[in-house]
């Protein structure tokens, strides 16, 4: 399949063109050109340039001259079939020179509408007949109309065709085609605007009758790929049994939409073959076969052979079908007789062999014309708006090309440049598309890289502790800051990417904040927060800083969970994404992974002294002397803690000293350093190393700004173990807010069950306690349980019992229970 | 305030003006659709500047006037439902100027209130106006039962003795049409309503027709007769009346009423057409001809004329289409034309046949609008058998080459298509698509065989025996291809449709024909087993050919057989020349000056014969 060279002429260029309304007609010296627009351009081939640009009201769809070639009929896409006299300068053939260099711009006025009518598709003007084509509710009809006639216009018939509940495409997809075709011989005038078929192959197609009249039918490709067609000029004829019926038959069915429907292969008697192309490529052609013996029924055959798809235009000469599919333009060489008939074998009805031309990007066809130089070409629309004449080859099936005389020499080396440009344009098309291809696989690549990285290090978070580094982290530090006198608690991430990879525009940082408490305001208020990012190159970091309030207000203990995701739509730059990948791509949506989980608690909410605001502490102080006021006077109210009487209540967590010791890897020797060094631990663990913490009292505020003080101290309990006597860190919290004590003896126990629980296997010592000190420590917890009993019990009894009393009961339980608490070993 | 009543003076002018052009125009013999429409949108114009300041009483008059006058004009430019839509829109707004708020929009409740509003006010007779647009639009879709309601909205005070129907109600309509000078309307209430009554009153009628009523619609159009109307109008009412009266059984006063129509009205072409059935149907093909020959030329002429027409309102508007289409429904001119060629070469009159038949063939090459038919539900016959008809009228005109030429049209237009055999069963039932397709096989083959057979009978003509045999032969191929699967079909009721039966019967009448003439031929020639075997098989096939009894007696003469030639001859003589089926196709008809043969020397012998076995 050698390529057959032919000469692209480059005539003009517009902008880009719609590709499915984009149309061509040629008209003596003068192209008609419509884009898909409102305009319809006429271009004269001498001049080169656009002498009118018609406006018409709506985009036009399709055009057809009238068969005087005096008028213009345009279907515009407001369902207005519009009748506009052509300019004066192209209707008569006479050639104006240079009268006026200027383009004129013609506005075809309203009146101009023939018909109007939404549903209609196609039009075809035959005979001074207009036959539409309109789909309304699922019916096809064929309407007739006087030509020109008076407006409104007179219908002279209508025939209808349902359409097929098969067919889901929409029909929009490619309009209907209308072709009318003639039997060879008919004396008709306008004749040569339409294709003739040989009267041997009419008669078996169209019937006796039509072939009798020498009447022209109507072939129509319907976008469901049927076939239909009916004779214009016979009248409506009994049926076999003296009924009438429609005259609409169909002739056979491409199940895909019909973009051409032409007469090839020029024989003794006109035309052999009725061709008809399909959007996908199915191609069908109609010969007839010779009655070869006496007797035998002529017969013809259908032949469907596929050329490759998408079918964009197509059009006919004598002997070849021209077609393109937007990366080419072919020629495909027509013969009166099947292969396989030729042959004698049903085998060989494989795909035909076409020539390409060398044309891409073609979108509209329009021709064969031979020009008066004698050599043939097709007028065609690039994608790209370029009105092309592409000179077809002359005589290819001769081997050897004779030398060009040295006059054509130039005019060869000029189409010879500009078929380079074609396929420069084309090769261009390609790699563009390629590169986009291969950017797209290599950031796919990268993106499962990352992927797996992160994967592996969520994986071996269990062995691999604190100390080593992922490669992709993310740490958080809580902070209180201050913005418009108005202190907030606000959570400040860092992703720290010291991975090898970069990661490229389409990941996203999610940060999920969710509150382990749920408060009566705040019903399971987790959020999520995300930040895309466009780059994140290898050992950079990236701070993002979220508060940790809710409307609901501050909510401690939060769980924070981060995690990386990449939205898959994004591999895809959003121009080159075909529409069919861009929805597969919202359907598979993203991929996600987890990064880190962070517990931010009331020991991380404490503000040490100095660290505070001013306007808090006042506000606070204000609260307090308000409160100190009412004390005074005695008129405390009845639902304020009992503990505002009885003083700050504390609470208290012991643990063996030793075990911290273990556990903290603590130098420290005296226990005043130990106790400072664990109270370090405890408020700010991210300054591991340097102290902090200067003295064994801890004051500060909590975050509803009441003040509270965390004390360490190390006793020594000699009666507690049998080895001897026990060192034990007591860690004690004392405040006046019940919320804040609560929340603190949490977070401490919480912090220490972290550190247990990290390393419990590593603890192989076991100490030998004393039964008696047991046997306090369960007697104790006993009567803890009685109490709890009793107050129960007083509770279900109700009525002779308050509420708050009974609450203030097991309030005291709560801080008993805590304030003599069981030592940790 | 002083500026309304200056709008109102500037705005009735500017109305007088509009209806002032236009009636001068109307006086003018061109129809200008143009100058229509212009009136049209001027008019459409002021009455949205009218409508454009809230509705009061002092304007009211003047509103509800252009509304009129815009109405008549869009006509032809807008459907009913927006005409329909701006005129409720009126009513709401004139409600709206008496200070009452209806919010329904039910025209027939809305009407209800605005007579009842308006009752005895000095806005009565524009109300009316409105009330007749209101009354053509219902009568345009066709709509009677609303058109009653409202007509006895309008007459509620009277007293109703008779029971209630739309006639009554009509004539006793009492509607004030008076008018004001000094606002001109485009048409006046008093004819609207005229041409309202008479086209109401014909439309029952027609409906009434439809349900196969017909005495019911003599009465209406009986009544009808008696009101004022055009001339195209009165015409097609007698037509109407007419096709009532031949329903009823009743054709010579169908007839006089046909001849009335026409009479009133040369144009009303469903009359002249309809007296053609007529006279078909009481078998009078003389006058039958004459009326078929009348109506082609008046269509001929009237299809130069254009069709629109210069009055605002006219009675096709009122009947919509299918109301017209059923009252004035003549065939197209190539269908009328056939039919009258085919009367005339049916009834003998061969030379006008042969004429109306050249001319069919050469419209139908020709002509290209006219063959397209209007689904008026008559149907063209088949080309070919059109074809064979002419070619059978060119025969019997004894123009036989014009005749050969036309059947060879045939001959090769079929040669193609030609099944190779089919088998017909008569007692299997086909359904839909494949009986079709069968019974158009048949049809292929019929049309060949025929044409062959007239061709043979013109050689025959032209004293080319050999030529004939040659054709006879090829029909009689041709015909043998159809093939009837039993023997007895004719005799035994089988399931088979009708249409099958009636081809099969012709089938076998052209090969009876075929053989006959191939007989015939031989017989001329002297090959006389030949002939005797060929016209014993035609006589199986045709039963009751006389010619070809006669023809077998000459043949047994010949043969020396005297006794069984005799006996034919007895026979002959007792069975009675068989009348001429109407069944079958025009060119397979047998004609009395067939024989071309001169019995009397036989009759002469046999005579003898018989006189000497005698003695």
């Amino acid at each position: 399949m050698e390529a057959v060279r032919c000469s692209v002429e480059c005539l003009s260029e517009f902008s880009d063109c719609q590709s499915d309304s984009v149309r061509v007609l040629q008209k003596g010296v003068s192209l008609l050109v419509t884009r898909g627009d409102r305009d319809v351009l006429l271009f004269s081939v001498r001049e080169r340039r656009v002498t009118t640009v018609m406006l018409f009201e709506a985009s036009v769809i399709l055009l057809a001259l009238s068969e005087d070639k005096h008028r213009l009929y345009a279907l515009c896409a407001n369902g207005g079939l519009y009748c506009t006299p052509l300019p004066p300068q192209l209707s008569s053939s006479s050639v104006r020179v240079n009268k006026s260099p200027d383009s004129m711009l013609y506005t075809v006025p309203d009146e101009s509408v023939v018909l109007k009518n939404a549903s209609l598709q196609a039009f075809l003007i035959v005979e001074k007949i207009l036959v539409t084509l309109s789909l309304h509710k699922s019916v096809w009809s064929f309407d007739l109309y006087e030509e020109p006639g008076s407006r409104p216009l007179h219908k002279l018939a209508c025939f209808q065709v349902n359409t097929l509940n098969t067919c889901r495409e929409k029909s929009v997809s490619s309009p209907p085609v209308l072709t009318c075709i003639y039997p060879e011989g008919s004396t008709s005038v306008s004749t040569d605007l339409h294709p003739h078929l040989e009267p041997h192959l009419f008669r078996l197609l169209f019937g006796v009758d039509a072939s009798l009249v020498k009447s022209p039918v109507i072939l129509c490709g319907l976008p469901d790929g049927r076939i239909c067609y009916f004779p214009l000029l016979v009248p409506t004829l009994a049926g076999p049994a003296g009924e009438q019926r429609s005259p609409v038959r169909v002739l056979q069915s491409l199940e895909q939409p019909v973009i051409f429907i032409g007469t090839c292969v020029s024989g003794e008697h006109g035309p052999q073959c009725l061709v008809a192309v399909g959007q996908r490529g199915k191609l069908l052609i109609v010969r007839s076969k010779q009655a070869s013996l006496e007797g035998k029924k002529a017969d013809y055959s259908f032949n469907e052979h596929s050329v490759r798809g998408p079918v964009l235009c197509a059009c006919v000469d004598d002997k070849r079908l021209y077609y393109s599919s937007l990366n080419d333009l072919h020629a495909l060489q027509l013969t009166a007789t099947s292969s396989s008939e030729a042959t004698g074998t049903e085998s060989q009805m494989q795909a035909l062999t076409s020539d390409s031309l060398g044309v891409c990007r073609v979108i509209a066809l329009a021709g064969p014309y031979t020009n008066p130089t004698g050599s043939v070409q097709l007028l065609a629309v690039s994608l790209s708006g370029k009105l092309l004449c592409v000179n077809l080859p002359q005589g290819s099936e001769k081997a050897n090309v004779p030398r060009l005389p040295s006059s054509l020499a130039g005019q060869r080396v000029k189409d010879l440049l500009a078929s380079i440009a074609n396929i420069w344009e084309r090769a261009e098309s390609l790699k563009h598309k390629l590169q986009e291809k291969n950017e797209c696989l290599k950031h796919l690549n990268q993106v499962i890289n990352v992927y797996s990285l992160l994967l592996d290090n969520h994986g071996n978070e269990k062995v691999c502790n604190m100390g080593t580094k992922h490669p992709i982290s993310c740490c958080g530090v809580v902070r209180w800051s201050s913005l418009l006198q108005r202190d907030s608690l606000t959570l400040t991430c860092v992703l720290e990417n010291s991975s090898g990879c970069t990661l490229e525009h389409g990941w996203t940082l999610c940060i999920q904040v969710h509150p382990l408490s749920k408060g009566p305001n705040m019903e399971g208020s987790s959020r999520t927060y995300s930040f895309p990012f466009m780059k994140l190159d290898s050992s950079q970091k990236l701070d993002v800083t979220i508060p940790l309030e809710s409307t609901g207000g501050l909510s401690l203990p939060v769980k924070v969970y981060c995690s990386l995701v990449f939205s898959l739509s994004a591999l895809f730059s959003p121009a080159a994404s075909s529409p069919g990948v861009s929805q597969l791509l919202t359907e598979m949506g993203s991929i996600s992974a987890p990064l880190s989980t962070l517990t931010v608690d009331w020991l991380d909410a404490l503000r040490l002294d100095g660290s505070l605001s001013h306007g808090n502490i006042r506000h606070h102080t204000v609260t307090d002397g308000i409160q100190s006021f009412l004390h005074s006077r005695g008129a405390s109210t009845r639902d304020s803690d009992t503990t505002t009487k009885s003083g700050p209540i504390t609470v208290m967590v012991k643990v063996s000293s030793e075990l911290l010791k273990n556990k903290l890897h603590l130098s420290a020797t005296s226990s005043a350093e130990r106790c400072m060094s664990v109270l370090n631990w405890l408020v700010s663990p991210e300054a591991r190393g340097q102290m902090s913490v200067q003295s064994p009292v801890v004051c500060a505020y909590g975050p509803d700004g009441c003040s509270v003080k965390l004390l360490a101290r190390e006793v020594t309990l000699g009666d507690f173990c049998s080895d001897g006597p026990l060192e034990v860190l007591e860690i004690r919290v004392e405040s006046s807010s019940v919320a804040a004590v609560c929340g603190l003896h949490h977070a401490i126990l919480r912090r220490l069950q972290v550190l247990l629980r990290d390393s419990a296997l590593k603890c192989g010592r076991t100490k030998q306690l004393k039964s008696q000190s047991l046997f306090e420590a369960i007697r104790q917890v006993e009567s803890f349980y009685k109490d709890l009993q009793d107050a129960q019990n007083q509770a279900a009894l109700g009525g002779t019992m308050k509420t708050n009393k009974n609450s203030e009961i097991l309030f005291r339980i709560f801080l008993q229970q805590r304030a003599n608490p069981l030592v940790i070993l | 305030m002083s500026v309304i009543p200056c709008l109102v003076d500037r705005w009735s002018e500017e109305n007088n003006n509009i209806i002032l052009t236009w009636k001068q125009n109307e006086r003018g013999l061109e129809p200008d659709h143009h100058f229509k429409k212009r009136c049209w949108s001027e008019s459409f114009k002021l009455l949205q500047k009218i409508q454009g300041i809230p509705a009061a009483t002092e304007r009211l008059q003047l509103e509800m006037t252009v509304s009129y006058n815009t109405f008549l004009f869009s006509l032809d430019f807008s459907n009913a439902s927006e005409i329909e839509e701006s005129l409720t829109n009126s009513l709401l707004r004139a409600l709206e100027a008496c200070g009452s708020q209806v919010s329904c929009s039910d025209p027939v409740q809305l009407w209800e209130t605005v007579l009842q509003t308006f009752d005895a006010s000095v806005f009565v007779p524009c109300v009316h106006k409105l009330l007749l647009i209101q009354w053509m639009l219902w009568l345009m879709q066709g709509q009677l039962e609303r058109v009653l309601t409202l007509l006895m909205q309008t007459n509620h005070k009277r007293e109703r003795s008779a029971p209630v129907n739309l006639q009554t109600e009509t004539r006793n309509l009492a509607l004030s049409t008076e008018e004001d000078s000094s606002l001109k309307v485009a048409m006046a209430a008093k004819d609207l309503k005229d041409l309202l009554h008479i086209c109401t009153v014909m439309c029952q009628g027609v409906e009434q027709m439809k349900k196969e009523k017909y005495s019911e619609a003599l009465e209406a159009f009986q009544e009808a007769e008696g009101l004022p109307s055009p001339r195209s109008l009165l015409a097609q009412l007698h037509n109407l009346t007419g096709q009532s009266f031949a329903k009823l059984g009743q054709p010579h006063c169908a007839l006089h009423f046909y001849r009335k129509a026409v009479e009133v009205d040369g144009a009303c072409h469903s009359a002249l057409y309809q007296s053609a059935l007529v006279f078909r149907q009481l078998g009078n093909p003389k006058a039958e001809m004459e009326a078929l020959h009348l109506l082609y030329s008046a269509v001929q002429l009237q299809s130069d004329k254009s069709s629109s027409s210069a009055s605002l309102v006219s009675p096709a508007m009122l009947f919509g289409g299918a109301q017209m289409s059923f009252i004035s429904r003549v065939p197209s001119p190539s269908l009328i034309l056939h039919t009258l060629a085919h009367t005339c070469v049916f009834n003998g009159s061969i030379s006008d046949g042969v004429e109306y038949y050249l001319d069919l063939l050469a419209s139908l090459q020709s002509d290209g609008k006219d063959l397209i038919q209007k689904g008026d539900g008559t149907s063209f016959p088949r080309i070919p058998v059109v074809y064979l008809e002419a070619g059978f009228a060119l025969l019997k005109a004894n123009r036989y080459c014009d005749a050969l030429v036309v059947c060879e049209e045939v001959i090769t237009s079929t040669l193609d298509v030609l099944p190779e055999r089919l088998l017909l069963d008569a007692d299997e039932k086909l359904k839909g698509a494949d009986s079709d397709v069968v019974l158009e096989n048949v049809d292929l083959v019929l049309w060949a065989g025929a044409a062959h057979l007239l061709q043979a009978q013109a050689h025959w003509k032209l004293k080319d025996t050999k030529e004939a045999i040659t054709d006879f032969t090829r029909a009689i191929n041709q015909l043998f291809k159809v093939f009837i699967k039993q023997k007895n079909w004719k005799q035994k009721h089988f399931g088979n449709s009708e249409a099958m039966i009636e081809r099969m019967v012709t089938v076998e009448a052209a090969k009876g024909q075929a053989l006959a003439g191939r007989g015939l031929c031989f017989l001329e020639g002297g090959q006389l087993k030949e002939a005797l075997r060929d016209l014993n098989v035609s006589l199986q096939m045709t039963q009751g050919c006389k010619n070809t009894e006669m023809w077998l007696t000459e043949v047994l003469w010949r043969l020396d057989r005297r006794e069984e030639a005799s006996a034919h001859w007895r026979d002959v003589h007792r069975i009675k020349d068989a009348p001429k089926s109407i069944k079958l196709p025009l060119y397979l008809q047998l004609w009395p000056d067939e024989t071309a043969f001169d019995f009397s020397d036989l009759k002469k012998k046999i005579e003898e014969y018989i006189q000497g076995k005698k003695t």
